[in-house]
């Protein structure tokens, strides 16, 4: 119930930037900054009491990736949660580390830097953690192969199957009474 | 109700027991005028302590840690990028393998997260009903928990109890959806099958047995001198270090944070049952421990209100299409898994298969811990305090 | 004692591989090496848990308890490869697991086998596309004896996975 609260309640009045705080469908309390200024606003949201840092998400997009943060505050009244995103281009992907404020985002960021390749300031110790030391690539990044890895939806099959579906779930009713049958 | 208040006592009863024990007595004048050399050891990543792909680096001087280095990444299998290459449906099975000690939970925190991206409603009796099969899971998860930090100190004898209550609960599972372990039964909107004919009672017919049982384990287990004395003091974390390293679930709560996610953004139908969220205040090994023991206590009575409130009606939500595919949009849902708060992101463009899937694995979370927590301890309690913070290498790694 | 007068009675290698007499006064068994090794390495198949994954808390740790019980068939769990004979190898194995696990092989004594259970450690199981990390089958490594399929198989599949290779380690003869 904690998302069911007022974005105008004094709650928010001391947070940075609360101008820009916009709640999103699926996520709660978003706030989008720029890169230069994530380190700026996530030492405001410590000092107003967002102490358990959860995780960091890379998204690869075409031109840029973005990163996801999400950040909960046991201390507050409403025990709320911040979603803050920030954008690097993939030319130089470079943004500030967070470990500094929260010690929990160190292998958080390795990972991201693994999978992702973005590479955060002032981070400790950037290393891979999942794959090899020598691995070539980041994984997670759409346009990532290797002779390895095995696609089983490569391009040119994916596009018609996909159309296909799509027609499929207009008419709902027969899929439902297929999966209905269970219940009996 | 009896029942368990008698149970409290018996835990209020060895709560105080184990507080006659002092604190580290261990005298150290004497010894430091000996010269020691720091000593690296290797640890894994194959070792029967390792709960399967661990591999850290010790360094110790003398008998105490002075610094850990972990590797991971043994078991990477890549459920994120498989997500971008399955749909919605096709990957409930993958999340059954991620943290296999508590399938069901994943399976749910999964589809929690489509069904708030695709807006789908979800049965009143299917809410109950994954309830009741998630409570019975984390009881499954802590027993294996229970049982590894008894091995891990040297006692065989309650592994072989515990995993024969376990036993117990897998049978039910496997009436319930047909396999033992892994068991892709959460759908979105709703879960695959309805009870077979009596499942419930033998549900309740579980509950009241284990209630009984675990007040003998609690006694064999929490109730000895050794595993008390072995366990008590060791590797405290506070509140503030467990926050700031990012700590969740029992292992969080052991610390003294009430945070708990089925209380602090309720899902489902847990507004409507009542229990309590397990907090302590110590947050050394032995309040770990002590936590899953008292959260089993806890399962044990929100299954029991689960079933006496489930409704009749159907278990999965009339006219779901069999590709679910939810409009362009971004989702994020977490549950209290057994080992903290597990969390799906899920990025949609509109297509049958997600854009993306992160997973935050509280198993990762907790595991960066070790580092922290385990400098200045004693290398013989390595094992016991990796063993608290309940890492399953299926969801640290992904 | 004149052997040559006692009466041999020969029994098929499968049931006890040995030849056996009776001496008066005392019990004399006799037999070829190789079968009687093979007799007694087969009742006593120590067994070194290699669990990577889900299978080895769903095989190997079930295989222990009371209710599956793997110490009636002569199995002993040790878990030091230099005192095993048999590896069982529970779980996905990973491009950065693959080195260590074929360490673990060799440091086996001889002669030593291994068995795949699950549907990773055969082929890659449901990681077998889309995965850029897994080895497709442990097999791809080191040589497998046995293959228990399943994901995971039952505790009970793994028991009869290694009355299978009771059988194997039977009709191999080691010594001729």
């Amino acid at each position: 119930m904690s998302d069911e609260i007022n974005v105008n309640d004094n709650n928010i009045e001391d947070l940075p930037a609360k101008g820009m705080i916009v709640q999103e469908k699926g996520l709660g309390y978003t706030l989008t900054v720029d890169r230069k200024d994530l380190f700026k606003t996530a030492t405001g949201l410590k000092e107003a009491g967002f102490d358990l840092f959860l995780f960091v998400s890379g998204v690869d997009y075409p031109n840029h990736i973005k990163l996801v943060y999400r950040i909960y505050s046991t201390k507050r009244a409403n025990r709320m949660a911040f979603v803050v995103k920030t954008e690097v281009p993939k030319r130089d992907p470079v943004v500030d580390s967070l470990v500094p404020l929260w010690s929990a985002a160190n292998w958080h960021e390795r990972e991201a830097y693994d999978l992702f390749g973005v590479e955060f300031k002032g981070h400790p110790d950037l290393r891979r953690i999942f794959m090899p030391e020598d691995w070539v690539g980041h994984p997670l990044r759409k346009d990532y192969s290797d002779g390895h890895m095995l696609v089983s939806d490569s391009d040119t099959q994916a596009k018609p199957k996909l159309s296909v579906v799509d027609s499929q779930t207009d008419d709902g009713d027969e899929d439902a009474g297929d999966e209905g049958k269970s219940e009996e | 109700m009896d029942k368990l208040e008698q149970l409290k006592t018996t835990r209020a009863d060895l709560d105080d027991l184990s507080a006659e024990f002092s604190s580290n007595e261990e005298s150290e004048e004497g010894s430091k005028d000996i010269k020691t050399d720091v000593l690296t050891i290797n640890f894994g990543p194959q070792h029967p302590s390792a709960h399967g792909v661990f591999r850290g680096v010790f360094e110790v001087d003398g008998e105490i840690i002075v610094g850990i280095e972990p590797h991971i990444g043994y078991l990477h299998r890549c459920f994120e990028k498989i997500a971008e290459h399955r749909t919605y449906t096709q990957f409930i099975p993958f999340t059954d393998r991620m943290d296999y000690l508590s399938s069901m939970l994943n399976n749910w925190g999964y589809v929690i997260s489509v069904e708030k991206l695709a807006d789908v409603a979800v049965p009143e009796r299917a809410e109950y009903l994954r309830v009741i099969v998630g409570e019975l899971n984390r009881i499954a998860s802590h027993l294996v928990f229970l049982s590894t930090a008894a091995i891990e100190a040297g006692a065989l004898t309650p592994y072989f109890y515990y995993f024969d209550e376990r036993e117990r609960i897998l049978w039910l599972f496997e009436q319930l959806c047909g396999a033992r372990f892994t068991y892709n039964y959460m759908r979105v909107g709703g879960v695959r099958v309805d009870t077979p004919d009596g499942w419930l009672d033998d549900v309740l017919a579980f509950t009241e047995r284990l209630e009984k049982t675990m007040v003998d384990y609690d006694k064999l287990l929490l109730g000895n001198y050794i595993f008390k004395k072995r366990m008590k003091g060791v590797a405290p974390f506070s509140a503030e270090q467990a926050l700031d390293w990012g700590l969740t679930g029992p292992s969080l709560r052991a610390s003294g944070v009430n945070y708990d996610v089925r209380k602090a953004d309720p899902y489902s139908v847990y507004p409507r049952i009542d229990f309590d969220a397990v907090v302590l205040y110590n947050g050394d090994n032995l309040d770990r421990v002590i936590a899953r023991s008292q959260e089993i206590i806890q399962s044990i009575n929100i299954i029991k209100q689960a079933v006496a409130q489930i409704p009749d009606g159907r278990v999965y939500s009339p006219g779901m299409p069999r590709y679910v595919t939810p409009p362009p949009g971004e989702a994020y849902a977490h549950i209290e898994s057994s080992r903290g708060d597990l969390g799906f992101y899920i990025i949609s463009d509109g297509s049958p298969k997600p854009y993306r899937v992160k997973i935050q694995g509280p198993s990762f979370g907790n595991l960066q811990v070790l580092p922290a927590i385990a400098t200045g301890s004693f290398f013989s309690d390595a094992v016991l305090i990796f063993g608290t913070l309940d890492a399953v290498f299926g969801e640290v790694d992904r | 004692m004149d052997l040559t007068k006692g009466q041999l009675i020969q029994q098929p290698a499968s049931k006890a591989g040995i030849l056996q007499e009776q001496a008066p006064g005392a019990g004399l068994i006799l037999g070829k090496a190789g079968d009687l090794l093979n007799w007694s390495r087969k009742n006593s198949i120590w067994w070194m848990a290699f669990g990577l994954a889900c299978c080895a808390i769903e095989s190997l740790m079930c295989l222990n308890t009371a209710r599956y019980d793997m110490d009636r068939h002569g199995g002993l769990l040790r878990n030091t490869p230099r005192l095993s004979d048999l590896m069982l190898v529970a779980g996905t194995l990973t491009h950065k697991m693959a080195d260590i696990t074929q360490h673990l092989y060799e440091q086996m004594p001889e002669p030593r086998y291994v068995m795949a259970i699950g549907g990773c450690a055969i082929n890659g199981g449901p990681f077998y596309y889309d995965s850029y990390t897994v080895v497709r089958g442990v097999d791809k490594i080191i040589p497998v004896d046995v293959y228990v399929p399943g994901c995971p198989p039952r505790p009970e599949a793994v028991m009869y996975g290694i009355e299978q290779l009771k059988e194997k380690i039977i009709a191999r003869g080691m010594i001729e």
